[in-house]
């Protein structure tokens, strides 16, 4: 058998019923790693001894003391801007290529604590800064399904992990799409939670109004499993609260039958891949035979939505990220003899490209000249998004949409600037107005590869978005229609 | 979009990046094409402030947290002693 490509569920079945060992499930993994991660570039790190350690210390365990959850002996994968304790965090940058972090996230903790074993850390965009994870400082990732083809991005290593079968899930950050457009390129299922129900103490901040901590995984259950284990309240996070999910594995038993899904016309009129926008129309019907009810909408242009989101994130990103000037934080240049001048050259030395060029705008949107006419109207646009959502959901337990306008972009591929930013057109509502969302794999695939759809359901309603999913994953799964 | 070369180097002071001479014109470029994305808010997304929800913590949304919950903001208030606000520094836990 091979164990790297069961579900959460199975493993935890083959763990408690003591077919297999935490040992050898890991020693599995890292092979997997082994064979698969030279041509795919999905980690930055591998921890195999620290990993195998931690195997055999729960190995050893008293048999009351194992399998206190689902999720107990089994591997994971972080992004690399989720700290972990005595573990290199460096956000893909050079800035932090040499930082090692002093303590771990708290979604970190709560899987260690839940018996997870940490085997790496994955690859991204620079501070989590583009959809291609080309911008990372350190390496390239390739799409696991087209090794031609890049995994998406930023949270681009932990799909590509997570679908090369490296590890069975993997968590990522989704700022603007990170999780879902990712997961969309290789064919997971990636949630964005709202806003709050997940810790972001330990994440390192990009855009704080807008992220959160994603799962990335194979199957919708598997999905559940982690949210369920990860979500709550932290004290650590004034941000983050507890939303009483219940048990979601029961809810999302429940099925999509008298749900009201709305389809927004304005996403589907947007320039998008005919062949993206048929399989999305195709899994919309599929929702209907469900026993949904599914009914076209009104929303505003998602490209609005997408212009107040790169000025608030730049904005955001050029105040977080001012810290790295290598003397609190990061690489130190060697050369300049003023500290203004060790500053800016710790800087420029220390940030990529694409960091360099948000800083800079940010640095412009929030000026005393455009402040009113970039980000104070950037803020009021968010208002409106998330307004609109909320009436929206007035009506609609559910909102489907398209993950992304169109196909993986090839590695290296030269895009007009304004369509690199284009791929996140649909993702950055659901950041914007604080809402899950949800990217599932549609049954129809383009030219062998997969397609990405969107559930969005209004704040603290994952359950709706597991409902619909689990739903329409079976569907498939079991041929029902 | 009304940003010239000598505000790009203005931008790069306040920034704290140093931009080479060479790298200056790809930058420019690049900062531009973003610009563009944000001019459609000034073009297209109306100006006026939207219709605002009823709890004050929705009401500016540049001084209070968009999406803090009221709740979890009267929880993780500081807390004061002696008329002083009583605030924890955890060095350990000082990084990024």
């Amino acid at each position: 058998m091979n164990l790297c490509t069961y579900s959460l569920t199975e493993l935890a079945g083959l763990l408690c019923s003591g077919q297999i060992s935490c040992l050898e499930l890991t020693n599995a993994y890292l092979e997997r790693i082994g064979q698969e991660d030279g041509s795919i570039g999905a980690y930055l790190s591998v921890f195999k001894e620290q990993a195998r350690k931690r195997a055999g210390e729960l190995d050893a365990l008293p048999a009351d003391e194992k399998y206190k959850t689902p999720l107990w002996g089994i591997p994971f994968a972080a992004k690399d801007n989720i700290c972990t304790k005595d573990r290199p965090t460096t956000c893909a940058s050079r800035m932090l290529e040499n930082f090692i972090s002093p303590y771990s996230a708290t979604v970190v903790e709560r899987l260690y604590k839940g018996g997870g074993i940490l085997l790496g850390k994955t690859n991204m965009d620079e501070f989590g800064m583009g959809n291609t994870t080309e911008n990372s400082a350190f390496k390239v990732t390739r799409n696991p399904l087209c090794a031609h083809r890049v995994p998406g991005g930023s949270s681009g290593g932990s799909a590509a992990a997570v679908a090369s079968f490296t590890v069975p899930y993997a968590l990522g950050s989704d700022t603007g799409g990170s999780v879902r457009q990712p997961a969309a390129f290789c064919g997971l299922v990636g949630l964005k939670p709202t806003y709050g129900a997940l810790s972001r103490y330990g994440l390192v901040a990009f855009a704080s109004s807008l992220e959160q901590v994603g799962i990335l995984t194979r199957e919708v259950k598997d999905c559940i499993t982690v949210f369920s284990e990860l979500a709550g309240r932290d004290i650590k996070d004034a941000t983050s609260r507890d939303f009483s999910y219940g048990d979601l594995f029961k809810e999302s038993e429940k099925g999509v039958k008298g749900l009201k899904i709305g389809l927004p016309v304005s996403f589907f009129e947007e320039n998008m891949d005919k062949d993206v926008k048929e399989a999305v129309l195709e899994a919309a019907k599929s929702f209907e035979k469900l026993g949904a009810r599914v009914e076209m909408m009104q929303m505003s242009l998602p490209r609005q939505a997408l212009a107040a989101y790169y000025v608030i994130s730049s904005a955001e990103a050029s105040s977080n990220l001012a810290r790295y000037d290598g003397v609190r934080y990061g690489h130190r240049s060697s050369k300049g003899e003023s500290a203004e001048q060790i500053y800016a050259n710790s800087r420029a030395e220390g940030f990529g490209d694409e960091v360099k060029k948000r800083i800079l705008f940010g640095t412009y949107v929030l000026s005393a000249d455009q402040k009113d006419a970039y980000y104070m109207r950037a803020r009021r646009q968010a208002n409106r998004v998330r307004l609109e959502f909320m009436n929206a959901f007035e009506e609609f337990d559910l909102i489907l949409c398209p993950t992304t306008p169109g196909m993986p972009p090839y590695l290296g591929e030269k895009q007009e600037h304004c369509a690199v930013y284009n791929s996140d057109l649909f993702t950055v509502s659901a950041n914007l107005a604080g809402v899950p969302a949800m990217s599932l794999p549609c049954k129809k695939k383009v030219s062998g590869l997969p397609v990405g759809f969107q559930l969005m359901a209004s704040r603290g309603r994952e359950d709706l978005i597991f409902r619909g999913a689990l739903a329409y994953e079976r569907e498939g799964r079991d041929g029902a229609l | 979009m009304p940003l010239s070369k000598k505000e790009l180097k203005k931008l790069s002071e306040l920034s704290c990046i140093a931009v080479k001479e060479e790298e200056q014109e790809a930058l420019f470029s690049d900062l531009c094409a973003l610009c563009l994305l944000a001019d459609r808010l000034v073009k297209e997304a109306p100006a006026e402030e939207p219709v605002l929800l009823d709890s004050p913590f929705f009401s500016r949304a540049d001084e209070v947290h968009p999406f803090a919950h009221p709740e979890a903001l009267l929880e993780n208030a500081p807390k004061k002693k002696d008329g002083f606000l009583v605030l924890s520094v955890k060095k350990e836990e000082d990084a990024p």
